[in-house]
């Protein structure tokens, strides 16, 4: 469920939407969040990840920072609609047993990204992003918005970046 | 201790934040490969499972050689048991993650090591909301290091 497709890309592999500008949550995932008051409160929406960071506020000289430390392992993030990545734990603090999916990043009733994955993190630098989201369901087209801004920041200053990653060898 | 334990020990044993130079840390990933294309992978695995349970018996302890695993990027060779693998770190926190693991260390690893070793149930693309702490493999197999 797209927020609108245009032509070139048909839907991609595992499940993955049509390729469009913006993407809102799937509705299979949107009705299974709504039955779970500790993800989806019915007058406000998802509630907001409260370690949801801004990418570029996260930088500390050659390190990325999160919770106080160097940012390390995988995260979620998304591209919302502002151009942002926000990335943030997958912890739930409204239950500690339960998980803060994609969505969550922003919050609100109808959460809408351009983008959506998985980011990792080694020693305070990226080594990668994908478009693993099981919520919004990206076309891998839409990784592109995400690379070219990730390639800027490196551009800026490679050391940001794992030296294996893609970013960093382009 | 033979010579790839005392080179393990010495890998780990330091914090995993530790300050050093991108050289420096270039130096360790550099000594971390060249253990494996000296021993092999599963001598190596092998004998960090064994420095594991052996020198990191409390919570800190094995969540920063969780730390150090995962920046050496050892998840990215095979790990055949990867539930007993993996549940040695939450036997040792005790499933407590929001006081050992703030930084979700363990959950990055569960949910990388588990689906590379062909364990479906921790895809997050397939599975949102799937949670190491609540996997019933993964407590029977803490279950079983705890009656060790």
């Amino acid at each position: 469920m797209g927020s609108g497709s245009s032509g070139g890309y048909g839907s991609g592999g595992n499940g993955s939407q049509p390729y469009a500008p913006s993407y809102h949550v799937t509705s299979d995932m949107l009705k299974m969040d709504k039955k779970d008051p500790d993800i989806y409160n019915p007058n406000t929406g998802y509630f907001k990840n409260p370690t949801a960071t801004n990418l570029e506020t996260a930088i500390d000289g050659n390190r990325f920072v999160f919770n106080g430390n160097r940012a390390e392992g995988t995260m979620t993030y998304v591209l919302d609609k502002n151009g942002n990545i926000i990335f943030g734990k997958r912890c739930n603090p409204n239950d500690g047993r339960k998980r803060a999916p994609h969505p969550t990043l922003i919050g609100g009733k109808d959460p809408q990204v351009q983008c959506a994955g998985m980011i990792t993190f080694r020693k305070g630098r990226i080594s990668s992003v994908d478009d693993r989201s099981g919520h919004f369901r990206p076309n891998s087209k839409s990784l592109e918005k995400v690379d070219a801004i990730l390639q800027n920041i490196c551009d800026n200053n490679p050391r940001l970046f794992d030296k294996n990653s893609k970013w960093r060898k382009s | 201790m033979n010579d790839l334990y005392k080179e393990i020990y010495t890998l780990f044993s330091r914090r995993w934040d530790e300050d050093l130079t991108e050289e420096q840390e270039d130096a360790l990933d550099d000594k971390a490969d060249e253990l494996i294309e000296e021993y092999g992978w599963d001598a190596v695995y092998e004998t960090f499972k064994s420095y594991l349970t052996q020198e990191c018996l409390t919570p800190e302890l094995s969540v920063n050689a969780a730390y150090i695993f995962w920046d050496f990027c050892w998840y990215n060779y095979p790990i055949h048991d990867p539930y007993e693998f993996m549940s040695y770190f939450y036997y040792r926190i005790d499933f407590n993650t929001k006081k050992y693991d703030a930084s979700d260390i363990l959950d990055s690893l569960t949910t990388t090591v588990l689906p590379k070793n062909g364990i479906s149930a921790a895809d997050l693309m397939k599975h949102p909301y799937y949670m190491p702490e609540s996997d019933p493999e993964m407590i029977a197999a803490a279950e079983r290091w705890k009656n060790k």
